[in-house]
């Protein structure tokens, strides 16, 4: 190995240690519902082999009724049972992943995507991949997303290594990666099946060539190998595209989309023809959807939300990288001079076009504009994108002087990105969204927990919010959590066949202080609006916890 | 017009006079044959760039400035979030990176957010008529398949980019893509609107490049997809 590898190397540890491991459990500043519930989930499956509904190694898990993949839960429980039921142990599965995706995208670009003449755009890409603002967060949380992100590069590096081969054990892995992808994270069931499909028909001489050599070779193991992958097949669409997993794809759906559901739907069923103007809007509609995502703002400006919505935020990529993704874009359009050519460039170029287009899909046809974590699949070819349009830039410039200050203008532009980002993420971030990553749940679920034995019963409203009761959280996990309360004994609690989520004395619901009997000794954990407001701030209030930007809390008050 | 009628032949007259923009634009004529100038002088300075067409293109810009004096159109108000941010930060007075990070520079979002609102892929082709119809309603300025007839121009269009003079090209692009999201929001669809009739002229040609048939089953189909908006749009009210 060169030195300069070792270096590269050594620099791609020490960046990956600060930007995925440093201080894991401080930032984001709070556990978020989704990561709570993985949390809580992995330790039931730990202590008690079922899901909190009692469902035994479950392949959905119901969890707040979202049904949620099972990869992630059941790769959370060994960081359980070594460290835990903390933050760091939700949340190290995914920072670790997180660095096996920069692993497999150097071996993907540096093997398959550039030619021996361009094999510096290998480094230079994988570093812009490892300090991709979009992916440093995600890679932070306890988000599914990355894990699929892992398994679909692998899927794409194997789809290359089969295209070389042409060998049965590569097309075999191709199709074990696709699956694994599509049954970690919602999103890649879409794109995953649909970039295989397609990278399969471009080139179907080759794949009918394979097909018929193996049959020549060895007929009983093709066939062994056919009926294994039609069985996975049928579980896979009888469980995660019509069974339980396709739940929360339907709960999404671009029909259940606030603008179209509220407020373009009902003008369109009142027309005479309302069939064919629904028609022709949901489809307009989604297009406006998927063309948001080449938008400027959602790659300058507020790609990532790390902010309110009326404030200046952060974007999907570094400013200084925005120019040269759009001369990047032209050039994978346009010209394939930087592709390797031992199968052709031209079979690179088409993976790299397919697989951009298509990562933006899976987000379009559902709800919410511009969502960045549905849309991460894209970030390996964002990443190639900017690398290969600095280069072009770089060898438009006839004058080395030219080079060196272009060269020192990008390293300058960097640093002031990653110094901004990092404001954003630790400062602004945590400050300005607290409230919507659940903050405050925590604190009074230790509260509660170490208090609780004093009350007769412990109300919980889960409505919060600044604004009133418009926000439902799901405050239950956030105690079973902290609380480290036995799963055996919760899942065997009879209220849990019948949906309800409280245990000992903890009640889970909306808090009306005139209808409730304040003769006992009750504690009440809710937001400002729950209470009558001589009882805030009076010797009644036990604890609050304020929101980061002060702008409300919650409040734990007692009937004594 | 004879430059166009040997490029872009009858079809291509026939869809540059029904387009979505000037259809539902609600601009007054005048300011409407401005747009069109512009759009059409920059179309002819990206074709064979001289510096004779960039004075035309510079004068006309000239001229429509002095005309409709523009006012900025960034949104000021954007500067109490911006101290607010900065507020944020312990010791915010001193604090480097908040000075660094927080100060009227960016102010570049608002103008992000403005030129979106006019320019971005989204607005050109699925849902531009937020100020005149409804931020909601899905109709572009363009025909959504245009996206297709541009990337047709640039792949089977007669074209010889390499030669071409860059400098001359860039700087009169900018200079549009600049006042879109400096200029308040009801001028700036001027310099907007000639970029988008620019993308109009090669989406043109982009059509030349297809079969007679193609051309003709395009010809029905915007004409259908026009009329069906004129329906709906005036029917509810939107």
């Amino acid at each position: 190995m060169k030195i300069s590898n070792i270096l590269f190397w050594i620099l791609i540890v020490v960046i990956a240690f600060f930007t995925r491991f440093y201080k894991l459990d401080l930032y984001p500043p709070s556990l978020s519902i989704d990561e709570v519930s993985i949390g809580y989930n992995a330790f039931s499956i730990l202590k008690t082999g079922k899901d909190e509904w009692g469902n035994f190694l479950p392949v959905s898990f119901r969890s707040v009724g979202d049904y949620k993949p099972p990869i992630l839960i059941y790769l959370t429980v060994p960081f359980i049972k070594l460290l835990g039921v903390n933050e760091t142990s939700t949340r190290l599965p995914i920072a670790i992943f997180s660095v096996i995706n920069i692993y497999l995208f150097w071996i993907l670009v540096k093997r398959h995507i550039f030619n021996k003449k361009y094999s510096y755009l290998s480094y230079l890409s994988t570093l812009i991949f490892l300090l991709s603002p979009w992916l440093i967060i995600f890679s932070r949380s306890s988000f599914e997303a990355v894990i699929a992100l892992t398994f679909m590069l692998a899927n794409i590096l194997f789809i290359f290594e089969f295209r070389k081969s042409g060998r049965l054990i590569n097309f075999i892995l191709v199709f074990f990666f696709a699956f694994l992808s599509a049954i970690t994270y919602h999103s890649t069931k879409l794109i995953v099946p649909l970039l295989n499909i397609i990278y399969i028909l471009t080139d179907y001489k080759f794949f009918l060539n394979c097909v018929s050599g193996w049959y020549s070779k060895n007929k009983f193991f093709l066939l062994l190998t056919t009926l294994l992958l039609i069985g996975i097949t049928i579980f896979f669409v009888d469980n995660f595209i019509f069974g339980p997993g396709a739940s929360r794809a339907k709960m999404t759906f671009l029909m259940k989309d606030f603008d179209y559901a509220r407020v373009m739907l009902p003008v369109f069923v009142s027309h005479p023809f309302s069939g064919i103007t629904s028609v022709i809007g949901l489809i307009s509609f989604w297009f406006k959807r998927y063309l948001e995502y080449f938008s400027a703002n959602f790659y300058l400006s507020s790609g990532l939300g790390l902010a309110t919505f009326s404030h200046p935020g952060q974007g999907v990529i570094y400013a200084i990288e925005y120019p040269f993704l759009i001369i990047g874009f032209f050039v994978l359009l346009s010209c394939r001079k930087f592709f390797d050519s031992s199968i052709s460039p031209k079979y690179v170029n088409k993976i790299l076009i397919v697989w951009f287009f298509l990562s933006f899909l899976p987000a379009s046809i559902t709800n919410n504009s511009q969502h960045s974590l549905r849309s991460l699949n894209v970030v390996p070819v964002i990443s190639l994108l900017i690398a290969m349009g600095l280069i072009t830039v770089l060898e438009l410039s006839k004058k080395n002087t030219t080079k060196y200050l272009l060269g020192i203008a990008v390293v300058i532009g960097y640093i002031l990105g990653i110094i901004r980002f990092a404001d954003y993420y630790t400062l602004h971030y945590p400050v300005e969204l607290s409230e919507t990553r659940s903050f405050g749940w925590k604190q009074m679920a230790i509260y509660a927990r170490d208090h609780h034995t004093e009350y007769n019963t412990v109300y919980v409203d889960p409505r919060f919010g600044t604004e009133g009761p418009y926000t439902y959280g799901v405050p239950y996990m956030y105690f079973l959590f902290y609380s480290q309360y036995s799963p055996s004994i919760y899942v065997n609690d009879p209220l849990r066949k019948v949906g309800r989520t409280d245990f000992e004395n903890y009640l889970f619901t909306e808090i009306n202080w005139p209808d409730i009997n304040h003769a006992k000794n009750n504690l009440y954990i809710a937001s400002p609006w729950s209470f009558p407001k001589e009882v805030l701030h009076s010797d009644k209030q036990r604890y609050f916890v304020p929101f980061l930007n002060r702008s409300s809390g919650l409040y734990a008050i007692s009937d004594r | 017009m004879d430059y166009l009628k040997e490029k872009i032949g009858l079809f291509g007259i026939f869809y540059l006079s029904l387009l979505p923009f000037i259809v539902f634009s609600g601009q007054t004529p005048i300011l409407l044959f401005f747009s069109l100038i512009l759009g059409s002088s920059l179309f002819y300075l990206f074709q064979k760039p001289s510096t004779k067409k960039l004075l035309f293109f510079s004068v006309v810009l000239g001229i429509i400035l002095v005309i409709i004096k523009p006012r900025l159109g960034l949104d000021m108000g954007q500067l109490n979030s911006i101290n607010a941010q900065r507020g944020e930060h312990p010791q915010f007075q001193t604090n480097l990176i908040a000075r660094v990070i927080h100060n009227k520079t960016e102010l570049v979002h608002s103008y992000i957010s403005n030129f979106d609102y006019l320019l971005s892929p989204s607005a050109i082709f699925a849902s531009g008529f937020w100020h005149k119809i409804s931020p909601y309603y899905p109709l572009g300025f363009l025909f959504p398949w245009d996206l297709y007839f541009i990337y047709r121009y640039f792949r089977f269009g007669k074209n010889d980019f390499k030669n071409r003079l860059w400098i001359l090209f860039i700087p009169a692009l900018l200079s549009l893509f600049l006042l879109t999201g400096l200029v308040y929001i009801d001028q700036a669809l001027i310099f907007s609107f000639a970029v988008i009739y620019f993308l109009a002229l090669l989406t043109a040609i982009g059509y030349s490049t297809t079969s007679k048939k193609t051309r003709l089953v395009f010809v029905v189909l915007n004409l259908f997809y026009l009329l069906y908006q004129l329906k709906v749009t005036q029917y509810f009210k939107i």
